[in-house]
């Protein structure tokens, strides 16, 4: 049995799908399952992995969706749920009902959703993220269900499909026929806090390793340094992150950046203290939000997003990191994750004056500055803003 | 809490139940401070070797010598750790709930265990004076249980209602993670030692102060630049009716300026004082602040 998977399960009604039959290639243990079989504990759930059928609609928008806090509009495809990993800030552990790590196996059923939502609006260029409740690539040796969802999202006239993930699982995705549609994303934090608080995860050197690998073959990349977390000798931490980031890639190869801060929902702090007794991560000042998440107060956020944008801009060549300027091809979109509209003006001068200005602003940028989507038609933001309305 | 809620002796009599399979006592009286059940006849003990549901008499001898109030969650807390050495999870879920009024729910039974197992005697006595709620026992079975006893403590000196024992404790809580240091220890620390033993406080004077002084260690930063802010808004001499209010906790940024005009006088003199430079000059340096 690989990994940590004492139990492997596939839905009887898609046992002859490809991934299920990728995955019982490698387990000759696994069950053949029909009844429906919780596990409440997320923990519990990561020992047992099932690959099920879809069941109900998968396609949603970001759940971080806020009036208040600038979002970006991205859309997700629910394709994974729980995660072999064990990172003590994760939300997984206050949300799943059913801790079972699954994977969703029909990706012909997934892709008829997608298509039938990105055919129905062929003006906007949709960016569509499998990681909602889950990592996109932690599984991919299991199931290979990310090269899957690639060939398939290279068909795609106008979406972009994000993997986002903290693994170095990218083997199967460098014979991808991928045209340039995935953008294989990766959350990263200092060394100190993937090595303290990410566990379970592929380490940092090993995670720029695939970084490296999949620029090589072409894939866009994006970069999402969230949550930033306070400790002693963070600016010396991001600094270090950001040097060794920009020793192996060029902004030309980065389609988007987002930044963000440590912020969870009250409810959870008690269970990070709980499951991760010696993490200190709850302690710092941090107030309630506008939107129900207990986030660091203002000027630490503040702090340490004016020190990443510095670095960022001086790797970059850049001496402004806002979305809202014309785009230019070592720029990539660069974007807050739930900030209010002020942080962002006190840290880049500027601001998208809404959601659907910023999910505008990416399809610009990704137009201008990838090939895969220069023969889209140049988005226009009065067509954005009135489907954002209604 | 401790024996001393179920010290009776009660009378039971045995009956066929309607299945005519089991018995189950019928409470005949309660006769003085000794928890004992004897049968019709008075004999102790006997009722193992006569069938009867020992664990319902338990629960109806309590409840009958509690008829004057509904139970508190700490009471039924309680009535279910002593059952459940004796008794199965399952008879316990199946039998004993519903006599204590709790939903007969795997859930609901896990937190009134989590409950038991968590809470210390000390604290559930203290829950049941206070009629904490199910959802407030909850809460407190999460914190820490030192940091409870030592704010137990202070029960005569602080109003530990259960809103206010749940703050000081995740105050405590958050301010001992940060420091490694215990809340016994963080108590004893100036000023708020000095603070807990001051008799000339009462007890919600002492609570509002203890609270604030932990907010202080807790979130020194935005106490620091409220304590600006207010310093600020007192240099600007407001006239009694007019007042400036901001968000403390400095995420919605902007002044709220409430001004009370009861005549054209009144509203010349408004415009007149918020062109001041002291006020013009203050508000800016708040705004400066957010």
């Amino acid at each position: 049995m690989k990994r940590n998977f004492h139990r492997i399960q596939i839905d009887k009604a898609i046992q002859d799908s490809p991934i299920a039959q990728h995955a019982a290639n490698q387990f000759d243990d696994a069950e053949i399952i029909s009844e429906k079989d919780i596990i409440p504990h997320f923990r519990e759930g990561k020992s047992t992995l099932k690959l099920s059928e879809k069941k109900g609609e998968v396609f949603d928008t970001c759940s971080t969706m806020s009036q208040k806090y600038v979002c970006c509009n991205i859309k997700v495809i629910k394709a994974v749920k729980n995660c072999p990993y064990d990172c003590s800030y994760c939300f997984l552990q206050n949300y799943l009902n059913d801790g079972t790590t699954t994977v969703v196996s029909d990706i012909d059923s997934i892709m008829e959703e997608v298509i039938s939502k990105t055919d129905a609006q062929p003006w906007r260029l949709w960016r569509i993220g499998s990681w909602e409740l889950g990592d996109s690539l932690a599984l991919e040796e299991e199931t290979g269900q990310a090269a899957r969802l690639v060939e398939a999202f290279s068909k795609l006239p106008n979406a972009v499909l994000e993997l986002k993930t903290k693994s170095n699982k990218v083997d199967s995705l460098l014979n991808c026929n991928h045209q340039g549609k995935t953008v294989v994303a990766w959350s990263l934090n200092t060394e100190y806090i993937v090595n303290h608080q990410e566990h379970r995860t592929a380490r940092l050197n090993e995670r720029l390793d695939a970084i490296k690998k999949v620029v090589e073959v072409g894939y866009p990349i994006a970069l999402h340094f969230d949550p930033m977390i306070v400790y002693e000798g963070w600016e010396d931490g991001y600094t270090d992150l950001l040097n060794r980031i920009f020793d192996i890639v060029d902004g030309k190869d980065i389609a988007w950046i987002s930044v963000g801060s440590l912020r969870f929902n009250p409810e959870m702090k008690k269970k990070m203290e709980i499951n991760f007794p010696k993490q200190t991560l709850t302690s710092e000042e941090m107030i309630l939000g506008d939107d129900g998440k207990v986030r660091y107060i203002k000027p630490t956020r503040l702090n340490l997003y004016r020190h990443i944008t510095k670095e960022l801009m001086k790797h970059l060549g850049l001496s402004s990191l806002s979305p809202t300027q014309e785009p230019q091809t070592n720029l990539p979109l660069f974007y807050y994750c739930m900030e209010r509209p002020d942080v962002w003006e006190k840290t880049l001068d500027d601001s998208p004056n809404g959601i659907a200005h910023l999910d505008y602003l990416f399809a610009r940028s990704m137009q201008s500055r990838f090939d895969s989507f220069s023969l889209l038609k140049a988005p226009n933001l009065g067509i954005y803003e009135l489907f954002e309305k209604s | 809490m401790n024996r001393d809620y179920f010290k009776s002796y009660i009378l039971v009599s045995c009956e066929p139940s309607t299945a005519g399979k089991e018995y189950r006592p019928q409470l005949r009286g309660i006769l003085n401070s000794e928890l004992y059940l004897l049968d019709h006849n008075g004999a102790e003990g006997q009722f193992h070797d006569t069938h009867f549901d020992t664990h319902f008499a338990i629960v109806m001898a309590w409840l009958e010598l509690h008829p004057e109030h509904r139970q508190t969650v700490a009471q039924k807390t309680w009535i279910l750790q002593q059952l459940l050495p004796d008794y199965t999870y399952q008879e316990v879920l199946e039998k004993t709930l519903s006599i204590l009024d709790i939903p007969q729910q795997e859930p609901v039974f896990k937190s009134y265990r989590d409950i038991g197992s968590r809470l210390s005697q000390d604290i559930l006595t203290f829950a049941h004076e206070k009629h904490f709620s199910l959802k407030q026992c909850q809460s407190f079975a999460l914190m820490e249980p030192h940091i409870l006893s030592a704010l137990l403590e202070y029960k005569d000196r602080l109003n530990l209602s259960a809103s206010h024992f749940l703050e000081l404790s995740e105050l405590l809580s958050d301010y001992g993670r940060k420091t490694n240091l215990s809340a016994q220890e963080t108590l004893k620390k100036s000023p708020l030692d000095a603070l807990l033993a001051n008799d000339s406080l009462n007890q919600n004077q002492r609570t509002d102060q203890l609270k604030r002084e932990l907010k202080l260690l807790r979130l020194p930063v935005l106490s620091e630049l409220n304590h600006t802010m207010t310093s600020l808004v007192a240099s600007m001499d407001l006239p009694s009716h007019m007042t400036l209010d901001w968000d403390k906790t400095l995420e919605n940024p902007g002044l709220d300026l409430n001004v009370k005009i009861n005549s054209k006088d009144d509203l010349k003199s408004v415009a007149a004082y918020i062109q001041q430079h002291p006020t013009l000059s203050g508000m800016s340096d708040m705004l400066e602040l957010q």
